[in-house]
């Protein structure tokens, strides 16, 4: 070590400097080289969360250990379904399917599969693929995500041709094809999936890792790491031979970034195109908005956020007295201050909730039918006399200081289980409690986390807890059956799940009716109506759960890049990158309600035009531009996006200069001399000579025309092409040199700092 | 070497040894079962927070079976047992069907890169300005001035150094290229240099925050040997300033350092929790952290076993070239 001999200082500060030369030297050669692995950014579209695998190769969506199939983006772009819903529009968009047919009885589905699917690596998508995931469904029940669902509902499959698929039901079940849990229909967040027959019949599919995964969808895994997922645009994707459809952007990255603090950087930088849920506070989001103009949500002012479908309702413990009293529960509820919930926990981003679903405009024929309802059961209502006069009523007395005593003399207090993970919990519970302890009850609060947490709130052991209640979209028989008797268990066994009944609400009218509904074909019939009528009497009686919000959903957008995101303004689909509707979102979709016209999609923010020349057939097709084009024949002269225009010239379905214009030579026939008749034809073949070059030298004239206007033409999209990446280059230059620039400065001074504490050394050590 | 004496050593310390290893094998077995819950609903409660999957008692009791979680507990205990004891870690129940070892080896190779490379740039960075300080910090203004700024850095909170250098490096002065993700590494030279270039980052903020330690430390060590009787000869006799300072000062004063340096490499497995969420950096303290959470027993087990592995071996390898350094404990 030659530290531990003489002029040690002189080696100290030698060996600073040959490690930082070496550093200096080395670290920008290396990063010129990876900095390729990404993929170009205006042709990528970026998404933010928050999740991370452990093992990113596991990809087996039948399983629920496969890594989170919303974060992955596995649901979004490599497996499609049959049907998705768009909320926003109440629309059922058929997809990999083309319709369904019930039998008489409800007892038999039928399902007609697209012809046309194909699946990654070529093999057509049939009946088959159906039939088989449902047997093995079956077969495996709950080892596999949903198989138990299925089991419930499923009693067998049969294939009836290549395309067409009978589904025999347990039960009459006029609503099967809306269980996302047993049918491939996409409602929040997404459905069951159809695996392919020819990849999974050879393996143990409880043990298959799936990596690569081999789906419909439009785009093909190519990088899985623990924080980042990356997907490249397949060109044999069935839709573009279908439909003609192809997704704007060649990239789809999935990525961890870290915290919220280098999400904002990084978005704010236009380093990220969407966000998901629960990632940017609003103080955040407001900031940035101050700072970026690309940036915007689904509102651009306030309250910015999209309306969540699960609505935020408090669970409250039927099963334990006193609230097993419901004018109790209604007494709790009129405590409850929603407007002051909105203003502080959700800083005014949400409305407040009166019912167990969400108010789209598709729910407004239901909300209608029980709006004299809510005008005696008031659920929005905040009223502490009326309260407290139902204390009274059952006898709880309050004291001098306001506390409220239950008749046998102890305090009323009650437990609150929050989930310390979330936020937004946290964040109401605190609103609540305090409201709660103003009108004189004393609150507990609990935070826990999962697994201690699952546990508590599974067995029954709170008085309160806040608590999404999912499905909810279209249709609320689903919100509605969650409180149905069959769920109940008693308090300290597990009930099905947190919103499923563990808050132990049992009523056999409501049942009856429920189970009524559960037969009835769905959609806002008047039978419908009716039996929703009759249960909503009794959930607005008895109030079994309080409701408090509406859920914000702030997904913000960065318009830098990609334009065309569904906003307040365009609300053509959900905002949503982690639901499977992002497949649409992305590539737009055939609109039932405009008979199959393609509606929606994104495209880059700037597409330049050039024209190039068709030298054999194209069919018709949507650029990136979103556009329609062609059908195209051999010879047109088109203008089309930049990369569209590529596209077709690689194929060698065009070119880029004009083809030749073409002069036919007429061949003159020469008659035979023989009098009068040969003199006539003579003239008439002159004449016929004359105009057919006289045609020929028009038809020359408009070609050489026409090709020199379109000359023109390219000429000029080639200088605003060129200009435009003239200016983008030297935007980029400049770009680099500032950085280098930086990177010299930093460099230099380093250098000059080493070069003065050497000369120092050497001065000082002279001697 | 082979004196009863020495064999009854050895013997006394395999026992002791082995003790350990059976000791931690079963506290780690029985702590994370003591936690209410089980992982298989913890699993299905994290995916329905997305609104996603709604767990069920069926699944929930499949899954068991298939882990063997519905045994009783002796049962468990000697199947995990027999199974740590053949090498085989299991396999992990929140990432079924990846192997513990799989979803280590993603892990660690990016947890020794980051940490082992930062943890010895600020030791030699802290060791080194520490002894100038230490020993010149009386006389010369500019070494003072040092102190304060390490004690600042030690005093500033981890998180917040590592937001500083993003906002610097990401927002301000984008020197680093775009990258996001981290891919894996394999045994060849370039990946590793590339591995370290995607870990400069994590490994600055680690740095800048951890050398204000061994600085301050190695301070005061050096504070106190300055004051001995033979540094005191050392002068008397002649020797030139610099001499006395590295040949005899530093060289007394660096024996617990080396200590230290060894037991904080010793504990890189356990890798560097907040760094890894900052930085979105895929290590080990994060997979411990998430298989905590969700009570993923083999995963919890394979790395506490990990763990307490490369804590028990640096501590041999400090007690057996300790010597190199202190004279004194050849015998």
């Amino acid at each position: 070590m030659f530290i531990l001999r003489g002029n040690t200082i002189k080696g100290i500060y030698s060996a600073l400097l040959l490690t930082i030369l070496v550093l200096v030297f080395i670290t920008p050669g290396i990063s010129q080289h990876v900095s390729a692995q990404m993929p170009p950014r205006e042709r990528t579209l970026i998404v933010a969360h928050s999740a991370r695998f452990a093992d990113p190769e596991n990809w087996n969506i039948l399983l629920p250990t496969a890594v989170s199939r919303s974060s992955s983006g596995m649901h979004q772009l490599i497996y499609e379904y049959f049907f998705y819903i768009n909320m926003e529009t109440g629309e059922l968009i058929p997809w990999l399917a083309t319709g369904f047919e019930y039998s008489q009885d409800y007892r038999t589905l039928t399902v007609y599969l697209r012809k046309g699917v194909k699946w990654s690596d070529g093999v057509p998508f049939t009946a088959d693929d159906v039939v088989f995931t449902y047997n093995m469904l079956l077969q495996y029940g709950a080892r596999m995500v949903w198989g138990d669902i299925v089991q419930q509902h499923v009693e067998s499959v049969r294939k009836v041709d290549d395309y067409a698929v009978e589904f025999k039901l347990k039960s009459p079940n006029p609503r099967f094809h809306l269980i996302r849990e047993a049918f491939p229909t996409v409602r929040v967040w997404g459905a069951i999936t159809i695996v392919p027959k020819h990849v999974f019949e050879k393996v143990d599919p409880l043990t298959f890792k799936n990596y690569p995964p081999i789906g419909t969808g439009p785009y093909k895994l190519v990088r899985a790491e623990p924080t980042m997922t990356v997907f490249e645009r397949r060109d044999n994707w069935w839709a573009t031979e279908v439909f003609g459809i192809r997704p704007a952007p060649q990239y789809v990255v999935y990525a961890n970034f870290g915290p919220e603090d280098v999400i904002a950087l990084k978005f704010s930088r236009n380093e990220i195109d969407m966000v998901f849920i629960g990632l940017l506070s609003l103080g955040t989001f407001t900031q940035i908005l101050r700072t970026n103009p690309s940036v915007t949500a689904w509102y651009s002012v306030p309250p910015y956020a999209w309306s969540d479908p699960c609505p935020r309702l408090l669970m409250i413990q039927n099963a334990r007295y006193p609230f097993n009293i419901s004018e109790v529960r209604w007494a709790i509820s009129f405590m409850i201050n929603r407007d002051e919930i909105i203003r502080l926990a959700y800083e005014g981003t949400t409305r407040p909730a009166r019912l167990p679903f969400p108010e789209y405009l598709s729910m407004k024929p239901y909300i209608d039918q029980i709006s004299d309802l809510l005008r005696v059961y008031n659920t929005l209502e905040y009223n502490l006399t009326k309260a407290y006069s139902i204390l009274e009523k059952y006898g709880f007395k309050r004291t001098a200081d306001g506390t409220w005593l239950k008749p046998d003399g102890t305090p009323l207090s009650i437990i609150y289980l929050v989930n310390a993970a979330s936020r937004e919990e946290m964040a109401v519970a605190d609103v609540i409690a305090a409201q709660l302890r103003r009108a004189g009850i004393s609150v507990e609060m609990r935070p826990m986390r999962d697994p201690a947490l699952g546990e508590a709130v599974l067995r029954g052991e709170y008085d309160l807890k806040l608590n999404p209640f999912c499905p909810g979209d279209t249709d609320p028989y689903d919100n509605l059956a969650l409180f149905h008797g069959k769920h109940w268990r008693p308090l300290g066994e597990r009930a099905p799940w947190y919103e499923i009944n563990s808050f132990r609400y049992r009523n056999s009218e409501y049942d009856a009716i429920v189970d009524q509904l559960a037969i009835t074909p769905p959609g806002n019939t008047t039978g419908v109506l009716k039996l929703f009528r009759a249960a909503m009497e009794i959930w607005l009686r008895d109030l079994p759960v309080i409701p408090i919000s509406l859920a914000p959903a702030l997904v913000p957008v960065n318009n830098y890049y990609w334009k065309n995101f569904p906003s307040a303004d365009n609300p053509w689909i959900m905002p949503v990158p982690w639901w499977a509707t992002m497949n649409l979102l992305i590539n737009g979709y055939p609109s039932p309600k405009r008979g199959g016209e393609w509606v929606g999609g994104i495209k880059p923010a700037q597409i330049f035009y050039t024209t190039i020349y068709i030298t054999k057939e194209v069919p018709r097709f949507r650029g990136v531009d979103l556009q329609w084009y062609g059908p195209f024949k051999v010879g047109d002269a088109v203008r089309l996006p930049e990369e569209d225009a590529n596209r077709l010239l690689q194929a060698g379905l065009a070119s880029l200069s004009p083809p030749p214009p073409r002069i036919e030579i007429p061949t003159i026939t020469v008659p035979q001399v023989g009098g009068d008749q040969g003199m006539r034809e003579l003239t008439n073949s002159i004449d016929n000579l004359a105009n057919t070059i006289q045609q020929s030298l028009q038809k020359f004239g408009t070609d050489v025309m026409g090709s020199v206007t379109a000359l023109g033409q390219r000429v000029e999209d080639s200088n605003k092409a060129i200009n435009s990446s003239i200016a983008k280059s030297v935007s980029q230059l400049s770009d680099q040199v500032t950085n280098l620039s930086n990177i010299v400065i930093i460099l230099a001074a380093l250098q000059v700092i080493t070069l003065a504490l050497v000369a120092l050394a050497l001065l000082r050590y002279r001697r | 070497m082979s004196s009863p004496f020495f064999i009854k050593y050895f013997l006394s310390r395999l026992g002791f040894y082995i003790l350990t290893i059976w000791i931690t094998l079963t506290l780690t077995f029985i702590i994370p079962r003591l936690v209410p819950g089980d992982p298989i609903t913890a699993a299905l409660s994290m995916l329905s927070e997305a609104g996603a999957l709604r767990g069920s008692q069926e699944i929930v009791d499949e899954y068991k079976k298939l882990f063997g979680l519905d045994k009783d507990m002796m049962t468990q205990y000697l199947s995990y047992l027999g199974q740590i004891l053949r090498g085989n870690l299991g396999i992990s129940i929140t990432n079924f069907p990846s192997s513990v070892s799989t979803i280590i080896a993603t892990a660690l190779p990016w947890t020794i890169i980051l940490l082992s490379t930062s943890t010895i740039i600020s030791w030699i960075l802290g060791t080194f300005l520490g002894a100038l300080a230490g020993w010149r910090g009386i006389e010369k203004k500019r070494f003072e001035l040092l102190s304060v700024a390490a004690l600042l850095l030690y005093i500033i909170p981890y998180y917040i150094v590592a937001i500083l250098i993003l906002w610097l490096f990401i927002y301000t002065i984008p020197i680093f290229p775009r990258e996001t993700g981290y891919g894996s590494i394999n045994l060849t030279l370039e990946s590793i240099l590339d591995a370290l270039r995607k870990s400069s980052l994590p490994a600055l903020s680690i740095v800048i925050s951890s050398m204000g330690w061994w600085f301050l430390s190695m301070r005061s060590l050096i504070a106190t040997v300055k004051r001995e009787d033979f540094i005191l000869m050392a002068e008397a006799k002649g020797l030139k300033s610099s001499t006395i300072m590295w040949k005899y000062g530093f060289r007394n004063a660096l024996l617990p350092q080396i200590t230290g340096l060894t037991l904080a490499l010793g504990h890189i497995t356990a890798g560097a929790l907040v760094t890894e969420i900052i930085f979105a950096y895929p290590g080990i303290g994060w997979l411990l952290y998430q298989s905590i959470l969700q009570l993923d027993y083999p995963v919890i087990q394979g790395i506490v076993i990990l763990i307490t592995f490369t804590v028990a071996t640096a501590n041999f390898i400090v007690d057996t070239i300790y010597p190199l350094f202190d004279p004194r404990i050849r015998r």
